[in-house]
């Protein structure tokens, strides 16, 4: 028979509500629950004993746990693009209109063509893919068996759903909300701390909310929800339900999530919790330990925990006529929990020899016939388990029990997750047969069953005492709480088992999830595998969606048998954050996404280029492209604005050049180690251009130094380099340099930047009413004036990126909007156009002007782009400067920055080839030269400084074509457009 | 994710640090007589102690401020934070291996 709800009279279920029926789709068929239920205690209640089927073998599978734990039934919720794989059962709370699948399994978890695989089991122990598929390539099947690996399905539409994150700070954060952490946390609370306690259930209590015991005279769960209530009338405390903690990082930083049920429109589904504690207290509960014999798997057969976890919580029997088989007392709890309910119990099955328990007293009043010292051999039965094949330890009489359920306690492990992760130490402890938490590498308490004591006075005391301590080591001192009174259920009793003895091991499952059995860990030890991680590895044990929670210590305890070694010289393997699984939506929360992913940049006269029919693109700021006319291409566009530069006048907004003041009295000095140039013997009003290197040797930025006065000098950077290079400098500033009085300040965004280029510019400039003198004697090429313009105070830099006469104008950006209409007015009368950055690189591709980075890559140093002389020159020491005489940087062989001029247009990209078609270098930068008017291209090419005037073969996406080297500089050569 | 408590500014997550690499390199200056030898240490060549490391830091989104840390390789425990001071003992009680 199956499981079902008990009747309200006999047991109500202490989380639901029976008032509040829910229906729910699973597998494609419609079933009701009621509110409270999770989607594994609603199934159980309508008899759904095949709820899943395993990864490997696709044998048919039950629920077997009721928290965390479950390693069975695994489901996709939902479809479409809310869909999430891969999620426990156990764990979905139920709710109207819920619709869920098995992973794993096609038709249907009941009837799975996929178990076809489990006939041919015995020919694939672990390793068999590893072994099998070596020959004669991995690859040959490597996609056959990728479709076939995978649980779940990952949605393919982005995921509508909203996640938060939250940071928070707090003097003590408890995980757990059983008794130990309720106590922590109201002792710690009292006393005044900051205390956040966060628990994965929607109510506080742990495990008062089901097994049934009784506290401070009232029931486990009262005590729990008064207590609760007590820690969140504190307003310096709170209390997070369905919250996960499932990170432990330094520091005491730990990660959660809550999961939010009620989600609906914008409200987020999931908050991401960043958690910084003073200390952490771990009250964070056992696992129960299943027994390993053959058949365990068999739908039907339950940790005993989960047992009375359905019965108490749920009102649900998960059958009708149990075989309980246990290693310690908590089988006689379920015992007592089931035949309360009416469900038959036909025998406590007990390993232990001796059993001395009050509840054995009690099984034998009822008539429960209890096997001392004697296993479940095997369970046998197809869809579910029928029956149980029992016999004395050491041989002896065999028995055969006919049953629907078999409940097994191997013994309890605390979960160590977070402590592990915490760096904390673990040690093994025989008389538990589990490993407990020891020593301590943050602030950090585990206490409870976490930490090994399993019986309920020892979790309040630990809890209420860890508080205490807390509370103390911060300063918080005061009256601790009452410990109150209980009822003692004693779990510690435990016989050490890790395999049924002379069961067939290859049908005895250790890990559920991944079929990992008995006879694969053996397999492993016999081929060496014995390290702990190689065993993981080799046979996936622990691998799947519990990550082990219930097969771990098993595993370890049968390698250990395997290999005459004790459990904890085994050792544990490395627990790894998250403690259970993360939604990638919710990881991402922290992170800005879309539009705010990265900052957009805005330059002050945005709205005037949109008014002039840009269009802009990112290049690092949003700027315009070009201005097209008429169904112009960007080409077309781009060549008309760069002609109009050429033969009249352009505008051009440069307002994103990095612009830093460098003040004080060791300016000069500071610059000279910065740059290739010397920049200390520059005279007020004067601008150069220098090269600045990083150690290597290697050019990472390029730009002009105008001298504003005695000890204060205004660097231009490139646009897209400012922020790093800011960084720079203040680094050798600070780390380097301290001793030297200098200062930076990174002034970009207080001026805007105006650039007039062209033969027209300075009529421009007379006809808005300049106060400096403009005539190339008075204001000639780089230099720089400071005066009125159009009535605004204004510098003007003579510099130039085009090859033309160029003036850059430096206003208060709140002005830079109110100058640009102006010169549009007033520069009409001479063909003035603005201009975008896509004339502007082709106005400097043609003027051989380089950009760092584009026209450079990072083993370009000074020598190869025609800087050698400067560096020779210069006497002191700059960044960079030893790298630059390193045998490498001498040869002759390098990479020299060149130019190229063809009949056809060339490609950045295309490689320069040599007579046997081998690469010699590269096209950094290539356009159509509106001042020349041909193709032209700057490229790097070995050894190219001599190679003028050579014949070269270029090469892109298999066409070949002819180029001439010639010099970068293919406009205006002698500068004396420039000088003007 | 460590907690770094910046002088200037207090108790930050390390994710408003960048970090600098070791703190005490010596550049070699007026670079013409270091060997390419001594270059290539200086730039490539770096100690990795199993326990204290000095090392910098920046509070590149808080004040800007290089830092000199002392951290446990081992344990992460952060064992001191000062404000950079380049070639000054500022550690008087920790032996560096290069004797600064």
């Amino acid at each position: 028979m199956t499981g079902y709800r008990l009747d309200s009279t006999i047991n109500m279920g202490s989380l639901i509500d029976r008032r509040k029926s829910l229906s729910f789709t699973f597998n494609g068929t419609r079933y009701k629950g009621y509110e409270g239920d999770s989607l594994a205690s609603a199934l159980l209640a309508e008899g759904v004993m095949v709820a899943g089927r395993s990864f490997k073998y696709h044998r048919p599978r039950g629920v077997f746990a009721a928290d965390s734990q479950e390693t069975n039934v695994i489901v996709q919720l939902e479809t479409g693009a809310i869909t999430e794989p891969n999620l426990k059962a156990t764990q979905i709370e139920l709710y109207e209109g819920l619709v869920a699948r098995s992973v794993n399994c096609w038709p249907s978890a009941r009837f799975d063509l996929g178990a076809l695989i489990g006939l041919i089991k015995a020919f694939m122990p672990a390793g068999f893919y590893y072994k099998t598929f070596m020959w004669p390539s991995w690859h040959l099947f490597e996609s056959t068996i990728r479709r076939a690996a995978g649980l779940g399905l990952s949605p393919i539409q982005p995921d509508p759903d909203r996640y938060m994150v939250q940071h928070a700070t707090c003097d003590l954060l408890v995980v757990g909300a059983g008794p130990a952490g309720l106590m922590a946390a109201d002792q710690a609370s009292a006393l005044g701390m900051r205390v956040i306690l966060a628990d994965d259930k929607k109510q506080s209590g742990g495990s008062l909310l089901w097994n049934g015991q009784e506290v401070g005279g009232e029931k486990g769960q009262v005590w729990a929800k008064n207590k609760a209530q007590t820690i969140k009338k504190n307003l310096l405390s709170q209390i997070l339900n369905r919250t996960t903690v499932v990170g432990y990082y330094d520091h005491n930083f730990l990660l959660a999530i809550e999961y939010l049920p009620n989600a609906t429109g914008h409200s987020p589904r999931q908050k991401l919790w960043k958690i910084r504690a003073g200390h952490v207290i771990l009250a964070t509960g056992s696992f129960e330990r299943p027994l390993v014999y053959a058949g365990n798997d068999l739908p039907g057969t339950m940790l005993n925990s989960a047992i009375i976890h359905y019965v108490n919580a749920y009102g649900v029997a998960p059958g009708e006529c149990a075989v309980i088989f246990t290693t310690n007392n908590t089988g006689y709890e379920t015992a007592r929990v089931l035949t309360a309910m009416g469900v038959t119990v036909r025998a406590i099955i007990d390993t232990r020899a001796a059993v001395t328990c009050e509840k054995q007293a009690w099984a034998n009043e009822q008539g429960i016939i209890i096997y001392p010292h004697t296993v479940i051999k095997t369970a046998k039965g197809g869809k579910a388990v029928r029956s149980v094949q029992i016999e004395q330890i050491g041989g002896g009489k065999c028995l055969t029990l006919e049953c629907d359920l078999v409940g097994l306690s191997g013994g309890w492990n605390p979960a160590v997750h977070l402590f592990s992760q915490s760096g904390g130490k673990l040690e093994f402890d025989d008389r538990l047969a589990t490993f407990i938490p020891t020593t301590s590498a943050q602030d950090v308490t585990s206490v409870g069953s976490a930490k090994g004591a399993f019986d309920l006075g020892t979790c309040l005391l630990q809890g209420r005492d860890a508080g205490l301590a807390a509370a103390a080591s911060r300063g918080f001192v005061g009256e601790s709480t009452e410990v109150p009174e209980f009822e003692q259920w004693d779990k510690t009793d435990q016989d050490m088992m890790w395999t049924v003895p002379e069961t067939s091991l290859s049908s005895a499952f250790v890990d559920f999830q991944s079929d990992v059995t008995a006879a694969d860990i053996g397999l492993a030890a016999r081929e060496g595998f014995v390290s702990v991680e190689h065993l993981k590895r080799y046979t996936t044990l622990g691998m799947g969606v519990d990550q082990g929670k219930s097969s771990n210590i098993n595993a370890i305890g049968i390698m250990g048998d395997l290999t005459n070694r004790t459990p904890e010289k085994v050792g544990t393997t490395k627990f790894r954050p998250p403690f259970t699984p993360v939604t990638m939506g919710a990881m991402a929360a922290s992170r800005p996404q879309g539009e705010l992913l990265r900052p957009r940049k805005y330059m002050p006269g945005h709205n005037w280029h949109i008014s002039k029919g840009a269009h802009m693109l990112d290049y690092g700021w949003q700027r315009p492209s070009h201005y097209p006319i008429a169904g112009e291409t960007m080409q077309q566009a781009a060549l008309r604005e760069a002609k109009n530069v050429r033969n009249a006048v352009g505008v051009l907004e440069s307002s994103p050049l990095g612009k830093f003041e460098v003040m004080g009295a060791d300016a000069g000095k500071f610059l000279d180690h910065i740059y290739v140039g010397t920049m200390s013997n520059l005279k007020v009003g004067s601008i150069r251009y220098g090269l600045m290197l990083n150690e290597h040797g290697t050019i990472i930025d390029d730009g002009v130094v105008a001298k504003l006065s005695d000890g204060h000098f205004l660097l231009n950077v490139s646009s897209g380099h400012a922020d790093r290079i800011m960084d720079w400098l203040e680094e050798w500033r600070q780390c380097e340099w301290p001793d030297l009085d200098v200062v930076i300040q990174n002034v970009t965004h207080c001026w805007g930047a105006i650039t007039l280029a062209g033969p027209n510019a300075r009529a421009v400039l007379t006809a808005l009413g300049c106060d400096i003198p403009l005539k190339n004697d008075q204001f000639p090429h780089m230099r720089w004036r400071m005066g009125t313009l159009s009535g605004f105070d204004v510098r003007i830099f003579r510099v130039s990126f085009s090859g033309e006469v160029s003036f850059e104008i430096n206003i208060p950006s709140n002005h830079t909007v109110e100058l640009l209409s102006r010169i549009e007015v007033e520069g009409k009368a001479y063909g003035l156009a603005p201009y975008g950055i896509e004339a502007l690189d082709m106005l400097r591709i043609e003027k051989g002007y380089l950009l760092i980075g584009t026209d450079t890559d990072s083993s370009t140093i000074p020598q190869d782009i025609g800087f050698g002389r400067a560096i020779n020159k210069k006497a002191s020491d700059f960044i960079g400067r030893r790298s630059l005489k390193r045998e490498t940087a001498l040869s002759d062989d390098r990479y020299h920055l060149v130019g190229l001029m063809s009949d056809q247009m060339m490609q950045s990209g295309s490689h320069i080839l040599d007579q046997n078609k081998k690469s010699r270098g590269f096209i950094t930068s290539a356009c159509f030269g509106a001042g020349v008017l041909r193709p032209i291209a700057l490229a790097l090419l070995r050894a190219g400084h001599d190679r003028m005037g050579e014949k070269v073969t270029l090469y892109t996406q298999g066409t070949e074509s002819a180029a001439t080297v010639c010099q970068a500089v293919h406009f205006d050569p002698d500068g004396e457009k420039l000088n003007d | 994710m460590h907690y770094i408590d910046c002088p200037w500014c207090g108790l930050r997550d390390e994710s408003e640090f960048s970090y600098g690499g070791p703190a005490d390199l010596i550049r070699p200056t007026l670079a013409d007589d270091v060997s390419d030898q001594e270059w290539a240490d200086y730039l490539f060549t770096r100690d990795n102690p199993c326990g204290e490391h000095h090392e910098r830091w920046v509070h590149t989104f808080g004040c800007g401020q290089w830092l000199r840390l002392v951290r446990d390789t081992l344990s992460h425990k952060i064992l001191r934070v000062d404000v950079l001071r380049k070639k000054q003992n500022i550690f008087p009680n920790i032996t560096d291996e290069r004797g600064i």
